[in-house]
């Protein structure tokens, strides 16, 4: 607390009106806070209750709303899309996991190791996909993985492998965009852990050398126990992540072929912006907010659990 | 002296074996880089050919050219500059203020309004934005720039972050100063803003890359293609020719799309770093 508040408070101890005063005292904090709590109450509470209200209604934008109970939530699961939708995106978060929680711890181990020369250019080139934009990303993985000839199929070819139907397989399709999103993102997830690392004393490492300890014991004893919290968090968000794709399914496969990469949030932008189905729109909305936040309850027990 | 030159072989080998691993991650990271940029200087001839080429003939710039000719590039680029600048300027304000104010007043409410703010960091921002769209409706602010602008200006994020550096801004500076008789204001403007200079850093980077990169607001409230911002203008651009697409034309605007964020990464990536793992240490 700042000196400054705790002498005004002296000041006005003593008073009945202390609220009041400490209110008056503080104005200029309210002043400070003010423009961030007023967006955010117009953008983001205000929507979140509204989004709530219109869910429960049908409604296009322009005429009157109409008052439609659950109906909404009942159509979802009925909807043979937004079902393959939910299947889609699970398949896809799955598949992501490899590429996005191990793949980066990988990397950053490597990376930790005292033998490395030139760390900081290797976690510099690590991290570059990152500032790429969803577009440009979507255009150089469109050039790779398009037509039968395509760029990644030579090299496959070159190893005798045979021809993937990149995007025109249900299944490859799928595959494309959870590597395009591997690559997308496994830097930022590199960092995090080369910063767990970074935290582990060096001291219980070189306790665990002077008792006999070899490097895989090292690993699994020591390391990974001591990262688990990390490998949550990259967890949660590769999770979280993943169950919020859009981007890259609009760009790359427009969600094709035959609805083989629809995903929820892709499926919900359809709906709202081009059905002008607003209601179930929102409905559909809280409909995932609830399954991103079931699922990171879930690891938080399922990790915090690991720890006792 | 055997099992000394043998630890050393064995060393060497982990270190070879240490770098190749670490080597191939590069080249996956900077491949599409690279094929980005040899793309975009070849010829219309020389790009989709089998097997591919890994560098142009003769070096072409006409597709930079095109870009330009062909597409609203240059206004995307100006509308996102604009944008960018302004989104992240009004944020850094923004929070730094909100942040001040949680760190350096005990003003009533403050435990309660923080404790909320922390809760809304978890809302995904697909339940938010019907509602924020019908607000921009009724505002008649469709296809205008307070719409690309205004709505994500509150970042709780960033109030948060700035909120944890400005405990380190001493009391007692604040105190010397408002005895010398300076208001609330002035020990924002010159002694906590100052200060806080690296978190305003960290901060600033963060929103320039999700301001010039973003993609889904821009593509709710903007129509007309004067106020396309670049990833639209990028959008519209590979959607010419959706059977043919002029990969040389592409690849030199996503190029030059990107140039600007890899500059302001690979100038500040210290303090870039820094704030990923402030973030991550939230979690």
């Amino acid at each position: 607390m700042s000196v400054i508040v705790k002498r005004r408070e002296r000041i006005h101890k003593s008073g009945k009106t202390d609220l009041w005063h400490r209110i008056k005292k503080n104005w200029a904090a309210y002043v400070f806070i003010s423009p961030f709590y007023i967006l955010f109450s117009i953008f983001g509470l205000f929507s979140l209750v509204f989004s709530f209200y219109i869910s429960f209604h049908r409604w296009d934008g322009l005429t009157p709303m109409r008052w439609w109970a659950l109906k909404n939530y009942a159509e979802l699961f009925t909807d043979d899309k937004f079902l393959i939708a939910i299947r889609n995106t699970m398949i896809l978060t799955l598949f992501d996991l490899p590429l996005k929680v191990f793949t980066p711890l990988l990397l950053a181990v490597a990376l930790n190791s005292k033998l490395v020369k030139g760390r900081g250019a290797f976690r510099t080139c690590f991290y570059l996909p990152e500032v790429t934009s969803a577009v440009v990303v979507a255009i150089v993985f469109s050039y790779f993985f398009s037509g039968d000839t395509s760029f990644i199929n030579y090299f496959i070819e070159l190893l005798g492998g045979p021809r993937i139907p990149w995007l025109t397989d249900r299944f490859w399709a799928k595959m494309s965009l959870v590597i395009l999103s591997g690559w997308w993102s496994q830097g930022y997830h590199m960092i995090i852990y080369l910063a767990g690392l970074q935290s582990i004393p060096q001291e219980v490492i070189e306790a665990a050398i002077v008792d006999g300890a070899n490097r895989v014991q090292i690993f699994s004893k020591i390391t990974l126990p001591l990262l688990r919290p990390i490998i949550i968090f990259t967890s949660i968000i590769t999770i979280n992540h993943g169950l919020q794709r859009f981007a890259e399914p609009y760009l790359l496969t427009g969600g094709g072929p035959s609805y083989g990469t629809l995903t929820m949030i892709l499926y919900l932008y359809r709906k709202a912006f081009e059905g002008f189905r607003l209601g179930y729109s929102a409905a559909m909305a809280y409909v995932i907010f609830a399954m991103i936040f079931i699922a990171s309850l879930v690891q938080l027990k399922f990790g915090g659990r690991g720890q006792e | 002296m055997t099992r000394i030159s043998r630890r050393a072989v064995s060393r060497t080998i982990e270190s070879v074996l240490l770098h190749t691993f670490l080597l191939i991650g590069v080249v996956i990271s900077i491949l599409p880089f690279y094929w980005m940029i040899i793309n975009s200087l070849k010829a219309r001839g020389e790009i989709l050919v089998v097997p591919p080429r890994w560098w142009f003939s003769t070096p072409v710039f006409h597709n930079y050219l095109a870009v330009f000719q062909e597409s609203n590039f240059a206004t995307g680029f100006l509308n996102t500059c604009f944008v960018t600048f302004t989104r992240t300027s009004a944020t850094l304000l923004l929070s730094a203020m909100a942040g001040f104010a949680f760190a350096k007043y005990d003003f009533p409410g403050r435990n309660g309004l923080f404790l909320f703010l922390l809760g809304t960091m978890m809302i995904p921002g697909v339940v938010t934005m019907i509602p924020s769209y019908m607000i921009l409706v009724k505002f008649r602010w469709i296809d205008t720039y307070q719409a690309l602008i205004v709505p994500g200006l509150a970042s709780a994020f960033g109030t948060f972050l700035m909120r944890q550096y400005m405990y380190t801004v001493p009391d007692e500076l604040l105190d010397a100063a408002r005895i010398d008789g300076a208001g609330d204001f002035r020990l924002f403007f010159q002694i906590a803003l100052p200060i806080a200079v690296p978190a305003l850093t960290s901060l600033a980077i963060f929103s320039f890359f999700g301001n010039w990169n973003d993609l889904f607001w821009p593509m709710i409230v903007i129509r007309t293609k004067s106020k396309f911002t670049l990833p639209l203008s990028l959008m519209l651009l590979r959607s010419r020719f959706p059977h043919n697409v002029d990969y040389g034309v592409v690849f030199a605007a996503s190029f030059m799309a990107t140039l600007p964020t890899l500059i302001v990464f690979l100038l500040l990536q210290r303090h870039f770093v820094g704030g990923i793992t402030t973030g991550a240490l939230r979690g």
